[in-house]
């Protein structure tokens, strides 16, 4: 397991900070506190909760300490979480996704209730609606707080459309066509990380999301309806199957993981990729300014209407407090924390969670055209891949991958998940219903 | 032989420590394992006892738990194959060297300490598609078609792929005990079969292997117990492999305790994989025993 623990120079700085004379060390009371997260130096997030951290010692209490554990893969992320919650050792502050687990968590009053934090310091309406959404509960209670505000996109290399006259897609059929002509004219239409389940699961949750939101994956997740009876939603298993079958996706994609996929694209191994702005490294942000690459939201359905919002916006993996571990001092450190969010985020280039105005000097001329379209975003993207229960949240991820590489067919995908779901879910919403 | 009372004590003192470890550490754990195999706990509710329930699901209708099985034990014969023959030629080969063999000893040998993780880095990085790794580009070289070799996605390679990582990592740690074993071979008996008119092949076979039979012996039941339990190499390299075609018994125990919650389920997988090692081991001893 990638896990790597850091003793942060907070320690080390408690001296130093002490010494600035900003605040007076022995008025303020000691704190230590853990944060696990699925972050790493890598993510810009990593370092704006870092500047937070940081300035909340300086300017606040220098007696405030912190460490970070960090395993950037998402599933051994999961894994290890799963094995901190069964052994009672929970961390302070630590990643999880808005699913099954959190919900089970708050329902046994491990986690702080977020809503009422926010509503307390009068911060609840200063959130995105998208975002928050993202991250509230199917009974519409808060539990959980945004990581930032991300978006994903299709990114395509602007030459190649043009070259074979191809216009952006607006529906699923001509996103197909495009990557026809793409493959026919010798290029690899697609890079996808075939190696990560959550890139699969998002081209058969597609459809599903862009008609109706998250109201087909919450249905099924409980055995309400089964996956044939949602005629979107079964052509999104058909589209992966067609991506796949008909070799759209780059050579090679199937051990590709996230980082690679985004490089393989700034490479121009092919035309097309899944991915959110803030992965553009510096050269791909020129080549944007240059007209070189642009970007186009998840395509409609054939015969829906077009004016709905179509970018999938989410607030990243969100983040946890322990009850247990929640005093008076973690509670003013949250709070400088949420107060402070834009001010670190601008300045690291990357969105707010929050809609606030705030310097937005350090974002490049791609995440400025990107957030005009994400201002007007209500609802939140609804992420498969942490919704259903823990059983089948393994099996779907492991069902999506083979529909990725066409070694199932649609039919056997859909039949596995309403199999896995008839023996796990009555074990995780039995009780909420 | 009689152990007498004071003997006993002493022998009791030297062994102590190791029993000790031995039962907090291996035994404690089986038992722990075997009751949580009892129940149904999703690691935070609370527990429900099921009984055998586990352990009759896990025959009748896991679907993954007997491929894991016939994977596990075609990757335990890779990993006899590579880590037991092939260090034993290596040793041979050693052995045949008239200089410079403690440099390749240390040379062969590095790959046992450098971590599994490493390891599966280097060897994920050399049979890469994309970005193209150093294996297909020289054998793309040879023949174009070689280029698209899917070493561990396809899912008639990733097995075989993850065998080869694992027999490489560990093949020269049984070089070095073969390699001492044949050291200790008399030169009297080598020398008679060269009088004999014996070639090197000959006195290889005929002379050196069956003197250190019980050393090959020994080597197999480790490779074995440790193969039937293999877990790093192949779950960091295949992640199971598409369709769970490189899925092995010990992986199959993490993902249905840890990565489904279902830790009651897993424990039964993990009682079963002792089970077996237990059963395999006996068999392979008897086996041998018997011919000797």
């Amino acid at each position: 397991m990638k896990t790597k623990t850091l003793i942060t120079a907070g320690l080390a700085l408690t001296m130093a900070a002490g010494l600035a004379g900003t605040v007076s060390a022995e008025e303020q009371p000691e704190k230590h506190i853990k944060i696990y997260t699925n972050l790493s130096e890598a993510n810009t997030t990593y370092h704006v909760w870092d500047d937070i951290l940081k300035a909340y010692q300086a300017e606040v209490n220098p007696n405030f300490t912190w460490e970070v554990e960090v395993v950037p893969d998402h599933d051994q992320y999961l894994d290890k979480l799963k094995l901190y919650i069964a052994g009672g050792n929970m961390p302070d502050i630590y990643q999880i996704p808005n699913g099954a687990l959190s919900v089970q968590l708050a329902q046994d009053g491990k986690m702080v209730n977020i809503g009422e934090e926010l509503k307390a310091m009068d911060m609840y309406d200063a959130y995105n609606g998208g975002c928050l959404d993202f991250v509230k509960f199917d009974d519409g209670s808060l539990y959980l707080f945004p990581d930032g505000r991300y978006a994903e996109l299709f990114w395509y290399w602007t030459g190649d459309f043009e070259e074979l006259n191809l216009e952006v897609p607006r529906t699923w059929d001509e996103f197909v066509n495009c990557c026809a002509a793409l493959k026919e004219s010798g290029k690899d239409p697609i890079a996808m990380a075939g190696s990560e389940s959550w890139q699969s699961l998002r081209y058969v949750s597609f459809m599903p999301w862009v008609t109706g939101g998250g109201e087909f994956i919450n249905k099924l997740k409980t055995g309400e309806i089964k996956y044939d009876e949602d005629e979107i939603a079964v052509k999104g298993t058909e589209l992966l199957y067609t991506l796949a079958s008909n070799d759209y996706f780059m050579k090679g994609y199937e051990n590709t993981n996230y980082a690679d996929n985004i490089n393989a694209f700034a490479n121009h191994a092919a035309s097309i990729s899944y991915f959110g702005p803030n992965d553009l490294s510096e050269d791909m942000q020129k080549a944007y300014e240059n007209g070189e690459i642009g970007f186009f939201p998840v395509p409609y359905v054939d015969g829906m209407e077009d004016d709905q919002m179509n970018i999938p916006v989410h607030s990243g993996k969100a983040w946890g407090i322990n009850k247990d571990s929640y005093d008076e001092e973690l509670q003013r450190f949250f709070e400088f924390f949420v107060k402070h969010h834009t001010q670190y985020s601008m300045a690291r280039g990357v969105y707010s969670p929050l809609d606030e105005e705030g310097d937005s000097s350090n974002m490049p001329k791609v995440m400025m055209d990107v957030l005009e379209s994400l201002q007007k975003v209500e609802k939140g993207w609804v992420s498969w891949d942490d919704k259903l229960d823990p059983a089948t949240i393994t099996t779907s991820g492991e069902l999506g991958i083979e529909l990725s590489q066409a070694l199932i067919d649609p039919e056997t995908f859909r039949e596995e998940m309403d199999l896995s779901i008839e023996e796990n879910a009555a074990e995780y919403f039995g009780a909420e219903e | 032989m009689k152990i007498g009372k004071s003997n006993f004590r002493t022998v009791l003192f030297f062994t102590a420590p190791a029993l000790i470890l031995y039962t907090l550490i291996v035994f404690i754990p089986i038992v722990w394992s075997s009751v949580y195999s009892l129940f149904d706990w999703n690691g935070i509710g609370t527990m429900k006892f099921v009984g055998l329930k586990n352990f009759v699901r896990l025959f009748t209708r896991d679907r993954e738990f007997l491929p894991a099985l016939q994977h596990t034990v075609i990757y335990t014969a890779a990993q006899i194959g590579l880590q037991v023959f092939v260090g034993l030629a290596l040793a041979f080969l050693l052995s045949s060297l008239p200089k410079l063999r403690t440099f390749f000893q240390t040379m062969y040998y590095v790959p046992v300490v450098i971590s599994s993780v490493a390891i599966c880095q280097i060897f994920e990085k050399l049979m890469s598609l994309q970005p193209l790794g150093l294996l297909n580009s020289l054998l793309g070289a040879i023949n174009p078609a070689w280029y698209d070799i899917k070493w561990l996605t396809d899912v008639n390679l990733c097995l075989g792929s993850a065998a080869f990582v694992e027999g490489y990592k560990y093949m020269s740690m049984y070089m070095v005990i073969f390699y001492a074993a044949l050291l200790s071979v008399p030169g009297e008996l080598e020398e008679a079969a060269k009088i004999d008119g014996a070639t090197g092949f000959q006195i290889a076979w005929h002379v050196k292997v069956p003197y250190i039979r019980h050393v090959i012996v020994a080597n197999c039941v480790l490779v074995l117990n440790g193969s039937l339990r293999a877990y790093d190499i192949p779950f960091l390299l295949t992640g199971g492999g598409p369709g769970n075609c490189a899925q092995l018994l010990s992986p199959y125990m993490y993902k249905q305790a840890f990565s489904s919650m279902k830790y009651g389920y897993g424990s039964a997988v993990a009682v079963m994989i002792v089970v077996i090692c237990l059963i395999f081991a006996t068999v392979f001893r008897k086996l041998f025993e018997r011919e000797e």
